[in-house]
């Protein structure tokens, strides 16, 4: 038997999947620039007709695309494929005597050479152009270089990067993805995510997997196995633990739509209820009868239980239009979540008597529900009374603030008497506590949630809540990593909430844990001295 | 001609739907609109790419112009097209 090895890259969703490699084809290079044989006439038109036929598939993919974000991308690349102003320019190159191909890279080029040296965002845009550009080639060549997915079995798509048009055509027969370039929020990671397709990006050694091969993908330890089964993925090695019926904390959904409530019926009430995501779009700011029947309409969706309903967490990257938050040089740590109530109290006086309103109309249907309000962003004592003071002249009986920011964890003995629950977010946490951006992916590898100076404040928190008499719960997508869950009850905390593809993987762990396995877990993990060795010796424990 | 001054205020700037807004608005309008940063040349509106060089972003300032003389026309132009890059 041939050696197992691993690659290294970065995991996106959490379920291993074991099948054949199929290669995506590398793009061919764009043919020389040549002059026309056949006059400017026929290259324009040419031209144009090759416009046409790639908005036609643009419409069609876009008519496919089921993710918003995804949209939005190959409504742009439509957009610019289809601009006047590049076809004008294109045809003044025809009629220089170039042909179609080189007149069209000439015009784009004229609108590349313009976007140079501008970084970020717009400097990005430039491989849209390209993508544009390379569409409209391939199709006037009359050559297609695009793989064909067969029509039936499982296979992973190998590739050095994958464009949003590659993604939009992947068929069921596509159960996981491994990428060279990309990374955390690269249009491929959004994409897997969006449709629960197990991906490894950023994983320099793809360029070694061959069609054929057979591999693993387990995007839980962020690797790519060859020559190895599933036994080998964190995917199910736990089930040699007898289930021992329960869970040993109770696991909640985080949920931030109608439809995620309704996905998540049977878990055990809801950690997190985001209200942000249904104001995204909003210009104007709800009525306190809109967002009444809003929460009214997840909360009867949703499962019974307790179900914390998280005040409206803007700014930064949740940009809120009707708030009139001004422009910050570092949004993240300027006016956000319940910051923003300060200069829009208005909004959230209503919010507050709206998800009162609401919890009482739907537990008037006899639904069992048990609702409670809690504060993002809250950073000391006074925050936190204030909130909850305004929270109970609401007549909202349980009150909580999120700990995200490091300074409230070093004053959670002064909440006692002040709040009723903690919960902890992870990923804001983790963005503050090691100076390191949520949405850089350069830094991404500090907010590894394994990391060690996470797991000890974690047990920080645990422990002084629990000398104060609070119950402290973690909402973050750490809490979505099974292991990590029980790592969590094993440092103190008393409850977890998961994303609601990840309840029930998380409570299926939690239920193959005692008090005593989940502190031996915890411990291992605590002595670690990196994020790595923390998983594998909590891992290591459990197996014991 | 009539020329308007603004803010860009959404935070992705002038790119992806803003400037695919943006352009759709000033093509269906019944005059010429162009655009442009104080100080640099304007660019045609309807232009999803020149939108783009103008590497537009959050906070900058920017002139658009009216082929026109009717003032209301422009007023309610303007209007519009500001919805699309203001939050």
């Amino acid at each position: 038997m041939e050696t197992v090895r691993t690659l290294e890259g970065i995991g996106v969703g959490t379920r291993a999947v074991l099948a054949e490699v199929l290669r995506w084809s590398a793009r061919q290079p764009l043919a020389a620039m040549a002059k026309s044989s056949l006059g400017p006439e026929i290259e324009v038109n040419t031209l144009s007709k090759a416009i046409v036929n790639l908005e036609n598939q643009y419409a069609a993919k876009i008519k496919a695309a089921g993710n918003q974000e995804l949209r939005e991308i190959l409504e742009a690349q439509c957009a610019f494929a289809t601009d006047p102003e590049l076809a004008d320019l294109a045809k003044d190159f025809c009629e220089q005597g170039w042909d179609a191909p080189s007149a069209l890279q000439l015009a784009m080029g004229e609108f590349k050479s313009l976007l140079e040296g501008a970084g970020g965002e717009f400097g990005e845009r430039v491989a849209d152009l390209d993508e544009i550009v390379y569409r409209l080639i391939q199709w006037m060549s009359g050559e297609s270089d695009e793989t064909v997915l067969p029509a039936s079995g499982s296979f992973i798509i190998v590739a050095d990067d994958l464009t949003p048009m590659d993604t939009i055509a992947f068929t069921d027969v596509v159960v996981g993805v491994v990428t060279k370039g990309g990374g955390p929020t690269s249009h491929t990671a959004i994409v897997c995510r969006a449709r629960g397709i197990p991906a490894v990006v950023a994983c320099a050694g793809a360029d070694g997997l061959v069609n054929g091969q057979m591999v693993v993908i387990d995007p839980d330890a962020s690797q790519v196995i060859i020559n190895g089964s599933l036994a080998d993925s964190d995917g199910d090695w736990w089930s040699v633990r007898p289930n021992l019926g329960a869970a040993l904390i109770p696991v909640m959904a985080n949920v931030g739509s109608v439809a995620d409530a309704a996905q998540v019926k049977s878990a055990k009430g809801v950690g997190l209820l985001r209200t942000e995501l249904f104001f995204l779009n909003n210009k104007v700011a709800p009525t306190r009868a809109e967002q009444q029947a809003l929460y009214a309409q997840v909360l009867a969706a949703g499962p019974d239980g307790e179900i914390i309903v998280r005040t409206l967490d803007a700014g930064s990257d949740k940009p809120i239009a009707f708030l009139g938050i001004g422009r910050e040089e570092n949004p993240a740590l300027g006016v956000r979540g319940q910051r923003v109530a300060a200069i829009a109290p208005k909004f959230y006086e209503d919010q507050l008597h709206a998800i009162k309103a609401a919890a009482d109309a739907v537990k008037a249907t006899g639904k069992k529900i048990d609702v409670w309000v809690m504060a993002p962003m809250i950073a000391t004592i006074d925050e936190a009374q204030v909130f909850a003071k305004e929270a109970r002249a609401a007549g909202i009986t349980r009150v909580g603030i999120m700990v995200e920011i490091p300074a409230i964890t070093r004053v959670i003995p002064h909440l006692k008497g002040v709040v009723d629950f903690l919960s902890v977010g992870t990923n804001d946490l983790s963005q503050y506590l090691f100076a390191a951006d949520r949405v850089n992916s350069a830094v991404a590898a500090l907010l590894n949630p394994w990391q060690p100076a996470l797991l000890s404040t974690l047990e920080e928190i645990a422990a002084d809540a629990a000398m104060a008499g609070i119950k402290v719960g973690v909402c973050g997508e750490a809490a979505s990593d099974p292991l990590l869950a029980v790592v969590m009850a094993g440092l103190g905390i008393n409850s977890v909430s998961a994303s609601p593809s990840s309840v029930a993987a998380v409570t299926d762990l939690l239920s193959r844990v005692d008090v005593s396995a989940a502190k031996s877990a915890a411990m291992a993990a605590r002595s670690a001295t990196t994020a790595r060795d923390a998983k594998a010796a909590a891992k290591g424990a459990l197996l014991k | 001609m009539i020329i308007k001054e603004c803010v860009i205020t959404v935070k992705v700037g002038l790119h992806a739907r803003p400037a695919n807004e943006f352009s759709a608005i000033a093509k269906a309008a019944p005059f010429e609109v162009t655009v442009g940063k104080p100080g640099a040349p304007l660019v045609k509106a309807n232009s999803p790419l020149r939108l783009l060089t103008l590497k537009a972003h959050e906070g900058d300032t920017l002139n658009i112009a009216f082929a026109t003389d009717d003032e209301a026309a422009a007023n309610q132009l303007f209007e519009k097209l500001v919805a699309t890059i203001t939050e």
